[in-house]
């Protein structure tokens, strides 16, 4: 176990490694000037020049890089060439706010997903059947972007239940966690919905019938145990995902998140909070794959870990 | 007694849900915006959202009037000399920055070398550009600013290396904002730490979140500002701030009406009522031709494609937030042509002209736009009008940083171009001087007409008044004329307010939060 967790973890830092090279290529091809994005159409070309040489942008490529790395390595991930603070503090600013949303958002996806799987697959055809599938069609044809401007007109200046977007507290949350979780809720459940059909037709469900085993008990001790590891695993990368940040949702409700902060630096040509968001989310993805591969370890006694 | 705790948590929840809608009573401006402010450095904003935020704290020797006439701020008075070489300004007695230190000529003469100094960057520092020494300023090779004089503590001059007409109007712009030394000094970061004279000082900055700030008991004006104090959420998408303010929730928006929003405003008298229109940054919606290759170097060619484009149906678009445009010189600006008849929609005319220049059968070409939605809009339209005599566009949007760098850097891959300009003060040359002279950083066509240039800088000496608006209005009919651009139409862009809220546009910095009031 902890050789493999070892090995693991040198992967991890590969991988990371990986990232970290293609995102500095990609910016380096992306079109645009960043000099120039900062000093605005206006400024005549010196103050542009002046600009790229304060920013080190005229040195080699592999200069740049080999500083880029050196720097990241050391938990510098440079400044924002748009306001000049550093990009980690500005990352961990707005964690707390994105990790706030991408669990509200989780927890809705959760809670309307599961139990609608359940009701789904052992009532085909009833009404959580349908609002399975109606989710599902919301969820797939209306943009998050309209469904969140629905959601803050009717919820939030028709009816003013809810506050008008922002950020602070919990009545806050309910609307973009609502609008997030919604989608997933349908996939989820339609996942739960096969995999319990899919135990239900088992071996051993028959034999705990047989036995004499309270229907609930069924349900929950051995259908559930064994339907809910899909679940698990879509679970964990679908927060990996979150925590990079949900632009749109961020965007329509002014959530300050790093979403919010990555989509602004990339129509600012903000580099260095592009490369710093990527490379945090990319952490933020490998870090919860660990995470879920080892949960699936205790959750699952056919998977163990004996070659790896 | 569980039941008792959850009857509580109700009424918990129920006062939480209720308690941040209404009860806006208190005495604070409530503003909103889209986007993080950038900066409070006033060298350094140079966007619609940054401007009205650095006049929260920061003022200048002058404001504008709203006839972009100067009127005095700091400055109680100045003088211009004849040659209109030497601006001389006299500072009004009493005057402190919010820290409550006396503000002196040194500053002023700080203020504008810091402006003027290379590693400020400033992206605004070539409004100064004709004060004699400030090019060596800006290249490293001073220290200083020679043509900068303080003569007194109360008296500071300015020397020119040529005659600038327009001058007087940038002083009341975000790079002539007097700031405070010890502020830059002492600060990690100016832009996140303003000191200045302006009507308010900074209180907190959630960064992306929210701003707030206070009444700076040291401003120069005597009872203002009228409130005690502003709040700034950060990061509200325009559609639903216009919400936030129709529900009083907010005041008023850094960010303009969205085209969609502003024709239910339009529509409904008692939110029209509460449209407030920018004063500041006169606009022009206009295609580039670059001149230099065939066919856009014929002006019949040119003049065809003017004659093809619809521009009523531009304003439509717009939903009537904007005019037809005879010339490039936006109606509000002095020195426009009020006699110039915007082109005809006449695409019969405009066939007959492209055949009488040797394209009977139209021609195809590309345009460059940026993915700005208005502009992409406008560029559609364009597009199919002018299929409609033959001219085929292809349309290629862009991301403005690509959009930029491609115009700056490949100037030669410019066949045409949808673009807009806001002129950055109400004088005429500053719509010519960056668009259609040679040297202009904006003209990306690449027109070049020296003739027109040497006209141009013989009246650009004539000080402001009626004999230059004349020259001005002569130099936009040569203009509409010659049509090295398509002048399509003048946009106004519009605040909303909230229904207690009375404030006014500002020519120089767009909102004037001093003498905004309730009413």
């Amino acid at each position: 176990m902890s050789s493999y967790l070892i090995r693991r973890l040198v992967g991890a830092v590969g991988v990371i490694f990986g990232v970290a090279t293609i995102t500095f290529i990609m910016v380096f091809l992306m079109p645009g000037d960043a000099a120039r994005m900062y000093a605005g159409p206006r400024a005549p070309e010196e103050t542009v020049e002046r600009i790229r040489e304060l920013w080190g942008l005229n040195d080699p490529l592999p200069v740049q890089y080999v500083r880029y790395l050196g720097r990241a390595i050391q938990g510098d991930l440079g400044n924002s060439t748009r306001d000049s603070r550093p990009v980690l503090r500005s990352i961990f600013e707005r964690l707390p706010a994105t990790l706030q949303l991408a669990f509200a958002g989780l927890l809705v996806e959760l809670l309307i997903g599961v139990p609608l799987g359940i009701l789904a697959a052992i009532r085909p055809g009833s009404w959580a059947d349908g609002l399975t599938t109606l989710l599902s069609l919301i969820g797939i044809s209306i943009p998050p972007f309209a469904l969140g401007l629905v959601a803050l007109y009717v919820f939030g200046f028709l009816i003013p239940i809810f506050p008008l977007g922002g950020y602070g507290t919990v009545l806050h949350l309910v609307l973009p966690a609502l609008v997030l979780g919604i989608g997933g809720a349908a996939f989820y459940s339609r996942v739960l919905r096969n995999s319990v059909l899919d135990v239900m037709g088992d071996d051993y469900i028959r034999t705990a019938h047989a036995k004499g085993v309270s229907p609930r008990r069924v349900l929950l001790a051995h259908i559930l145990r064994n339907a809910l590891i899909p679940v698990v695993t879509l679970a964990g990368l679908d927060l990996a995902l979150l925590l990079g940040g949900v632009v749109v949702i961020e965007a329509v409700f002014g959530w300050p998140g790093i979403g919010l902060q990555a989509w602004t630096a990339i129509r600012n040509q903000d580099t260095p909070i592009i490369m710093g968001t990527v490379l945090f989310a990319s952490i933020a993805v490998v870090f919860m794959n660990m995470l879920v591969d080892l949960l699936y370890v205790t959750l699952d006694p056919r998977v163990r870990l004996t070659k790896g | 007694m569980r039941r008792v705790r959850v009857l509580f948590l109700i009424a918990l929840m129920l006062f939480a849900v209720l308690s941040p809608i209404g009860a806006q009573d208190d005495n604070i401006l409530r503003i909103v915006t889209n986007s993080e402010i950038r900066t409070l450095d006033p060298h350094i904003a140079y966007e619609f959202d940054t401007w009205p935020a650095v006049s929260l704290f920061y003022r200048g020797l002058i404001t504008l009037d709203d006839n972009s006439t100067p009127q005095p701020a700091l400055a109680e008075s100045w003088v211009v000399s004849d040659d209109g070489l030497t601006y001389t300004f006299t500072l009004r007695d009493g005057i402190k920055f919010s820290n409550g230190r006396d503000i002196t000529a040194d500053d002023v003469k700080y203020s504008f070398e810091r402006l003027l100094n290379p590693e400020t960057a400033s992206p605004t520092a070539y409004m100064f550009a004709a004060v004699t020494g400030a090019e060596a300023r800006q290249n490293g090779e001073a220290d200083s600013v020679s043509g900068i004089t303080v003569i007194d503590p109360k008296t500071v001059e300015f020397k020119l290396d040529y005659p600038v007409s327009s001058l007087m109007l940038r002083f009341a712009l975000a790079p002539g904002m007097i700031i405070a030394k010890e502020g830059v000094e002492a600060a990690e970061n100016f832009g996140r730490q303003p000191l200045g004279a302006g009507p308010f000082v900074l209180d907190s900055w959630e960064s992306g979140i929210r701003m707030t700030g206070s009444r700076n008991p040291n401003y120069f004006k005597e009872g203002l500002p009228n409130f005690d104090g502003f709040d700034i959420s950060i990061g509200v998408e325009p559609s639903v701030g216009i919400l936030r303010i129709e529900s009083g929730e907010a005041d008023v928006s850094l960010d303009f009406v969205p085209n969609s929003d502003f024709a239910r405003i339009n529509a409904d008298p008692a939110l029209a009522e509460r449209l407030l229109p920018l004063a500041a940054f006169p606009n022009i919606d206009y295609i580039i031709f670059n001149t230099n290759i065939e066919p856009f170097s014929d002006q019949r060619v040119r003049q065809a494609m003017s004659m093809a484009i619809d521009r009523s149906r531009l304003v439509q678009l717009m939903n009537g937030r904007s005019v037809e445009a005879g010339g490039p010189i936006p109606p509000s600006v002095l020195g426009d042509n009020k006699e110039l008849v915007p082109q005809a929609y006449d695409p019969e005319g405009a066939k007959a002209l492209l055949t009488e220049a040797g394209y009977p059968d139209g021609f195809t070409t590309e345009m460059l736009v940026t993915t700005d939605p208005t502009q992409l809009s406008l560029a559609q339209a364009a597009v199919s009008d002018l299929a409609a005599i033959g001219v085929q566009v292809t349309l290629t949007p862009l991301e403005s940083a690509q959009f930029v760098d491609l115009l700056v850097n490949q100037p030669d891959v410019v066949q045409l171009v949808m673009t807009e300009w806001y002129l950055d003060y109400a004088d005429p040359s500053n719509m010519y001087e960056p668009l259609l002279h040679c040297d202009g950083s904006y003209n990306w066509g690449r027109y070049c007409n020296e003739e027109l240039d040497a006209r141009f800088a013989e009246i650009n000496l004539l000080p402001p008044g009626d004999e230059r608006w004349a020259a001005f209005a002569d130099l936009e009919k040569t203009l509409s004329e010659l049509l090295p651009n398509i002048f399509l139409e003048h946009r106004v862009n519009y605040y909303f307010t909230s229904e207690r809220l009375s404030i006014e546009s500002d020519p120089a910095l767009l909102l004037r939060f001093d003498t905004a009031s309730l009413k």
